[in-house]
């Protein structure tokens, strides 16, 4: 398996501020003495990760439970006697395992559920006379104040350790509830990585690299002068507001790299999942753009050129074919042009090869499809 | 007469951490000692956790390093949220950080920050073995340059680097031959500002150096100890593509 894919993007945005400074304006940067416009890495990345497309390639198989109400599940698992999965069906059934103290059972109850969100505060109706209305009262509070997602391999690792305390008859300690969700495999921590200064030991090293967008051409952002008019004065002819909105346009050259061996190892080594990861980042970094200033703007953008090379050489990116603006009026293609004969050069003077792929759909060549599959395999 | 590597350092964006307090994180004017090792652990496959063989790494090799474009630096404007720190509450995915894990009445914080970048950069990288037992022959960290066990960057994970390092090992009198023969990617070399000259970055023994903060004392918790640094004027790089020059 080759440990590198990298990723070379061109997209055209049309009048836009996707992602902008202090000032409100669009980041910028200098290269090859001209100014060019910019969209930061981190930008991109929380598109991609909050994006439609991630969900639905990475939600699938591997979606999970949507709910508040685990606390009340393991509650009445454990004090009606059935294993988690029946009590999760039917909160009422009763079993024939060792049922537990309410008490105790609240206490677990609490512990376990309190690890995928903050509980709601324990029960103040323990003096309701009304013992139905004060069991009501007991189930709301264990309940998440939100809700919480639950995969499937947290839905079983709870079941686990619900047995294992109905066992023991005591509350999981600290290790055994972060065992609950050590194995999460969360694929957009696995890419995109974390780090905690507060605990360490959760760290993940990213497994994606992602530079800056810029673009091909020198740009800079320009000034929008606009005035709102108040629908109800009538005794005065000017604006009942007046106001500048900085934006830019261009073409964007994006690169990534993906480090597979580090991806795989940070999804414990399921290959299934990983190439799924590789997908849906193919996917979201071809067709999702950062959704600053959307709503002005409408600036959504697809790809028009996507190259994606594998190999174990060391990855680079190709912006030295920017280094010199592109000034001709044929952008798109000229860009495609430059990018092309740069990476062919560079191959010739370093002596690097790589296996490759491509769309372009200016000319309709290719397919994003076919892209996805030749990263993923 | 002693064996050098010698290996380019070239990318739209750099960034070289220097003393760091607060919100602001500029990036030092050339690669620091710290950046260039870290790069060259990472090529190994060497783990941020192994204190050792980085310890080792570092203080086995002597380094100049060559500005041969100095780039435009940048001052990014950068927000992050993050989540609430709470006793017994651990945040393991980014969902939990930013609503799973939180109650109705909080929010995650933003925290706001400017990361320094260089723009258009480039560096020459160059070392020689110091002592007697390095953990790795000259050769073997050229070989781990062209085919790195983790993806390199040139200073943040953000920037990737735009040219491959093209890492040469060849035996001359000193730093400044070594980096003589050591020419520059020709589009590059056409915006040179000073064609004629440039300036060395050195590791030296003498009191008289600039001192500079980038010599890792423990990697785990980022501590960094000061060390002198001599600066030499010494001839710009050739065009690559002649004869003599690599």
């Amino acid at each position: 398996m080759s440990r590198f894919v990298q990723l070379h993007i061109l997209t055209s945005y049309a009048a836009s501020n996707l992602n902008r400074d202090d000032l409100g304006a669009p980041k910028s940067m200098m290269l090859g003495n001209a100014a060019r416009l910019r969209v930061s890495s981190q930008s991109l990345k929380r598109a991609w990760r909050t994006s439609d497309v991630f969900q639905a390639a990475l939600g699938g198989a591997h979606l999970g439970t949507r709910t508040k109400e685990l606390g009340r599940k393991v509650f009445a698992a454990l004090v009606n006697g059935v294993p988690l999965a029946a009590a999760w069906k039917d909160e009422s059934a009763a079993g024939t395992l060792n049922a537990l103290k309410e008490t105790k059972a609240v206490e677990i109850a609490r512990a376990v559920a309190g690890v995928f969100g903050k509980l709601k505060s324990e029960s103040k109706a323990d003096k309701d006379p009304d013992p139905a209305k004060k069991r009501v009262a007991l189930l709301e509070s264990l309940e998440i104040e939100q809700l919480a997602h639950l995969s499937p391999e947290e839905l079983e690792e709870a079941a686990r350790l619900t047995e294992a305390c109905r066992a023991s008859g005591a509350v999981p300690e600290k290790d055994a509830l972060d065992l609950l969700r050590h194995r999460v495999k969360a694929a957009d921590i696995a890419m995109f990585g974390r780090m905690l200064a507060a605990s360490a030991r959760f760290n993940v090293e990213a497994a994606v690299q992602v530079a800056h967008a810029l673009t091909v051409h020198k740009a800079v952002a320009e000034d929008d002068f606009f005035t709102a008019v108040d629908d109800l004065n009538k005794d005065d002819q000017g604006a009942g507001h007046m106001g500048v909105l900085e934006f830019g346009a261009g073409v964007f050259y994006l690169y990534v790299c993906v480090d597979r061996s580090l991806l795989a190892e940070n999804l414990c080594n399921d290959a299934a999942l990983a190439a799924k990861a590789l997908e849906a980042l193919v996917r979201a970094a071809c067709t999702v753009a950062p959704s600053g200033k959307q709503s002005s703007f409408a600036s959504r953008a697809y790809a028009f050129y996507a190259l994606a090379e594998k190999g174990d050489a060391q990855p680079r990116g190709l912006s030295l074919a920017f280094l010199n603006p592109v000034e001709e009026e044929d952008m798109g293609l000229e860009a495609i042009k430059k990018l092309e004969s740069t990476r062919e050069s560079m191959e010739r003077v370093y002596g690097q090869t790589a296996q490759s792929e491509c769309f372009n759909a200016l000319e309709g060549k290719g397919t994003l499809d076919a892209l996805v599959r030749f990263a993923a395999e | 007469m002693a064996l050098y590597l010698t290996f380019q350092l070239y990318g739209p964006l750099q960034a070289y951490g220097l003393v760091a307090v607060g919100e602001v994180r500029l990036s030092a004017s050339h690669p620091t000692r710290s950046a260039v090792f870290g790069l060259l652990g990472a090529a190994l496959g060497v783990r941020r956790e192994e204190e050792e063989r980085l310890t080792v790494l570092a203080d086995s090799y002597d380094l100049a390093v060559r500005t041969d474009l100095p780039g435009t630096p940048l001052l990014d404007f950068h927000t992050v949220q993050t989540p609430p720190e709470r006793r017994n509450r651990v945040y393991r995915t980014r969902s939990d950080e930013l609503g799973g894990l939180l109650g109705e009445d909080e929010e995650p914080y933003t925290i706001l920050s400017r990361r320094g970048y260089l723009c258009d950069a480039c560096f020459t990288a160059c070392l020689r073995v110091r002592g007697d037992a390095p953990p790795h022959t000259l050769e073997a960290l050229a070989e781990a340059l062209r085919r790195p066990a983790f993806t390199p960057y040139l200073g943040r994970k953000s920037c990737p680097p735009g040219l491959p390092f093209h890492p040469q090992v060849g035996e001359h009198a000193g730093f400044e031959e070594a980096l003589a023969v050591y020419g520059l990617h020709r589009e590059l070399h056409d915006r040179l500002r000073r064609p004629d000259a440039t300036t060395a970055h050195l590791d030296t023994a003498e009191d008289s150096g600039a001192l500079v903060r980038d010599l890792t004392a423990h990697h785990g918790r980022r501590l960094f100890v000061e060390r002198r640094e001599a600066s030499r004027d010494i001839p710009a790089a050739k065009p690559r593509g002649g004869d003599d020059v690599l």
